[in-house]
């Protein structure tokens, strides 16, 4: 029982705030708290976004993440609140991704914010896992960020560590005393412990990952379920034999937006879908990609989503042509009257590049199309995203 | 009606006449096969869903002259599964009586009043007449056909242009993909002519002219062709006929460039094999890669499929060039032509290239490419 402890989960504090922060050094202390998507720096709406992320200082109001902002500001009415800032999040991910890269290749992101690394063939170069651990957070607080590190022999303690050594800590968990420092925790420590399969437990008798330990795995797939009860067992034991897996190049990519208020009008519904085709075209060109298959995604106001999909013959990179699809596919949906809460756009069956088109002998209007996308790309990459829009997306 | 014939030349009718019943017909009447016996011992037995019509005769033992249309499809059924020997046919008043070895069978007959008159049974308004050799025409056929569309929002390109000048007959095709041309030499009674076929009608044509050695004739009337051809032993005719599509065909001419730069010449056979072979791994819509030069290089790369490229010898004047193509309408073309070896001219990745077998000016193969990401 002496695997060494190889496995470190890394996790930024506060991430979207942190970043906030850093954006602007005068919100340092204060309690700011990011959500939604509202217009203007006065941010985030009253309306129905959501906390993405609140610093320590704003948590302390009791503030938390997936809180609706409504009930932030009523808990901490004099919170900074700042609407999300993806474009920021997403080159403040890169640059900490850098930062993994450099110690290991063996990374496996969750998240813009978090990622497995498998340290076992870094040892020599930069010494024990802990050293690691701490060169890392060293290396994060130079981009003016913090993060927590959880060092373990599997991915399933590694997590673990790092949420109980929040924020800014490092916790190395004893390979010869995993079952001491497990055992006193919650059930709901266990990966894959929600709401129900905890009460599931606390029924039994079972209130800490010690009491799992304790039962036969027998007793416990009865409780609940062959495949979660094997899970549960090997996870209150310590044991999780999955692999750290590098991060595969994006099997999709998409764009979706939770609106303030219901929409009820089919018109409202068809300018997000443009502007949803319009920003998800534009990521794929970002990215060099093009897609044969197109999601469109709905959210109820009763919170009941529904997906629908078409695989085209050929690939498309341009809004126009996502949109034509997500059209066709929301009039076939839609029933006469609606409320949506949640609409999303996406692409997937992915390739590199830009599509392959047979072309027509009697002209060829997706070449016009990539054309003016092209030159649409330089103008907002020159004088930012909301340079160029889709003339109905005009207010 | 009354009359004895052979079950295999009864059936072999059958299913020649069968073939223009569709399930889409408008009227219940055209479910059925209409049969005419007259006294000289012919009975012709025909078919129609307005659209395409095709008729054919036999020869029998006539005893009594008349008309019956039956349901097609149990009548075929019925045929097929007779053993062969002699068949007699008697209608009746509602009901048709067919017995064959000691087997008695009554069928419910449909109304000949209501069974439209057969447009290759009328003898209005002759526009022009053609004539050629049913095996040209037949071959002409196989290698326009290929390349007229299957999408019905555009019908006009579902047909195949009919373009007569004098004795020259031109016929073109395209899915806006490819086009292809074909000169034929035909006598002609009249003057010129323009029409749009529908590629179905065609194929069936092609089909029956296979292999005969007679000759067609061709009649292009109002609103219909007809096209009669005579069988190689006797006075029986086949005959089949189909509406023109309505709607002007593309001016195709302009589209064929004239004088291009790069030119190969290759082993038709071998390169066909070739994009067969490297065609495998192009999936999902992907296309096969020509690298030109001396050594033609073909390739194809589908992701999370695989790759491959095969090379073979060729004749190369230009400069070096790669251009892409949908395998599958590279060798439609390929195999439309004839001839040993195959001409390929194009002048860059993005306009058409043309397909020719060497040396022969009455077939074109117009091929747009596929551009590359």
């Amino acid at each position: 029982m002496t695997e060494p402890a190889t496995i470190l989960h890394v996790d930024m504090d506060a991430f979207y705030a942190s970043v906030e922060i850093v954006k602007d050094h005068s919100l340092r202390g204060k309690p700011v708290i990011v959500g939604g998507h509202g217009a203007g720096a006065t941010g985030a709406g009253g309306g129905r976004g959501v906390v993405t992320s609140a610093s320590y200082e704003a948590r302390f109001f009791g503030v938390s993440a997936a809180m609706p902002l409504i009930t932030a500001r009523r808990l901490c009415p004099h919170g900074v609140f700042l609407p999300n800032d993806p474009h920021a999040y997403s080159d403040y991910s890169e640059r900490i991704r850098t930062v993994f890269s450099s110690i290991t290749p063996l990374v496996e992101p969750l998240s813009l914010d978090e990622a497995f690394l498998d340290v076992a063939g870094a040892v020599k170069l930069f010494g024990p896992p802990a050293q690691i651990g701490r060169l890392i957070k060293e290396r994060i607080a130079g981009l003016g960020l913090s993060c927590s590190v959880g060092i373990a022999t599997n991915k399933f303690l590694a997590k673990l560590a790092s949420t109980q050594c929040k924020p800014a800590g490092l916790l190395q968990v004893p390979s010869e005393g995993v079952a001491e420092w497990l055992h006193p925790l919650p059930v709901t420590a266990l990966w894959g412990v929600g709401g129900r399969t905890a009460e599931t437990l606390h029924r039994l008798g079972l209130r800490t990952v010690g009491d799992v330990a304790s039962i036969s795995r027998r007793t416990l797939e009865r409780a609940v379920g062959d495949a979660l009860g094997a899970h549960l067992h090997a996870l209150a034991l310590g044991r999780d034999d999955r692999a750290v897996v590098p991060s595969e190049p994006a099997k999709s990519v998409g764009a979706e937006e939770t609106f303030e208020a219901d929409l009820d009008c089919t018109e409202h519904v068809l300018r997000e879908l443009l502007r949803l085709s319009d920003r998800t075209a534009s990521r794929l060109r970002d990215k060099g990609l093009c897609g044969r298959t197109v999601t469109l995604k709905l959210r109820w106001s009763n919170f009941q989503t529904v997906t629908r999909s078409r695989t085209l013959p050929e690939e498309v990179d341009t809004a126009a042509e996502i949109y034509e699809v997500v059209r066709a596919l929301f009039e076939k949906l839609v029933p006469e009257r609606f409320r949506i809460r949640l609409l999303g756009v996406s692409l997937t069956t992915l390739s590199v590049g830009a599509p392959t088109r047979q072309t027509s002998l009697f002209g060829d209007p997706s070449n016009r199309l990539r054309l003016a996308s092209g030159a649409v790309d330089e103008l907002r990459g020159r004088f930012g995203p909301e340079a160029v829009r889709p003339a109905t997306l005009l207010d | 009606m009354k009359l004895r014939c052979e079950r295999d030349d009864l059936l072999e009718a059958v299913q020649f006449a069968a073939r223009a019943i569709t399930n889409r017909a408008t009227l219940p009447v055209l479910a059925g096969l209409r049969m005419e016996a007259t006294e000289d011992g012919t009975v012709a037995i025909g078919a129609t869903d307005l659209e395409l019509t095709m008729e054919t005769q036999l020869q029998a033992a006539v005893d009594e002259p008349g008309t019956a249309v039956v349901p097609g499809r149990l009548f075929g059924d019925m045929m097929r599964s007779m053993g062969p020997g002699q068949v007699s046919l008697t209608s009746g008043d509602a009901e048709i009586e067919i017995s064959s070895g000691r087997g008695r069978f009554h069928v419910k007959a449909m109304s000949v009043e209501d069974y439209p008159q057969l447009p290759t049974r009328s003898g209005d308004e002759v526009g022009i007449e053609l004539e050629l050799a049913s095996e040209t025409l037949a071959v002409g056929l196989s290698q326009v056909v290929r390349s007229a569309s299957s999408d019905e929002t555009r019908q006009v390109l579902t047909g195949v242009l009919w373009e007569v000048e004098g004795k020259t007959l031109t016929l073109a095709a395209t899915d806006s993909y490819r086009l292809s041309v074909r000169e034929l030499s035909v006598s002609n009674t009249g003057e010129g002519r323009n029409v749009v076929l529908p590629a179905r009608a065609l194929s069936e044509l092609a089909r029956t002219l296979q292999g005969t050695s007679g000759r067609v004739r061709v009649e292009l009337k109002a609103n219909f062709a007809v096209f009669r051809v005579s069988g190689p032993d006797s006075a029986a005719e086949t005959v089949i006929a189909s509406r023109f599509i309505e709607g002007e065909f593309p001016k195709y001419r302009q589209l064929l460039p004239q004088g291009y730069p790069n030119t190969l010449m290759v082993g038709r056979s071998d390169v066909v094999e070739v994009v067969k072979r490297v065609g495998l791994l192009a999936q999902n819509n992907m296309p096969v890669k020509f690298q030109l030069g001396t050594e033609l290089e073909v390739s194809a790369n589908t992701p999370d499929v695989g790759e491959g490229q095969e090379i073979l010898d060729a004749e190369y004047e230009g400069e070096a060039m790669v251009i892409a193509f949908n395998p599958r309408f590279f060798l439609d073309g390929a195999t439309a032509i004839s001839g040993e070896r195959l001409t390929l001219v194009a002048s860059d990745g993005l306009k058409p290239a043309i397909m020719k077998a060497e040396g022969e000016t009455g077939f074109t193969y117009l091929l747009m490419p596929v551009r590359l990401s």
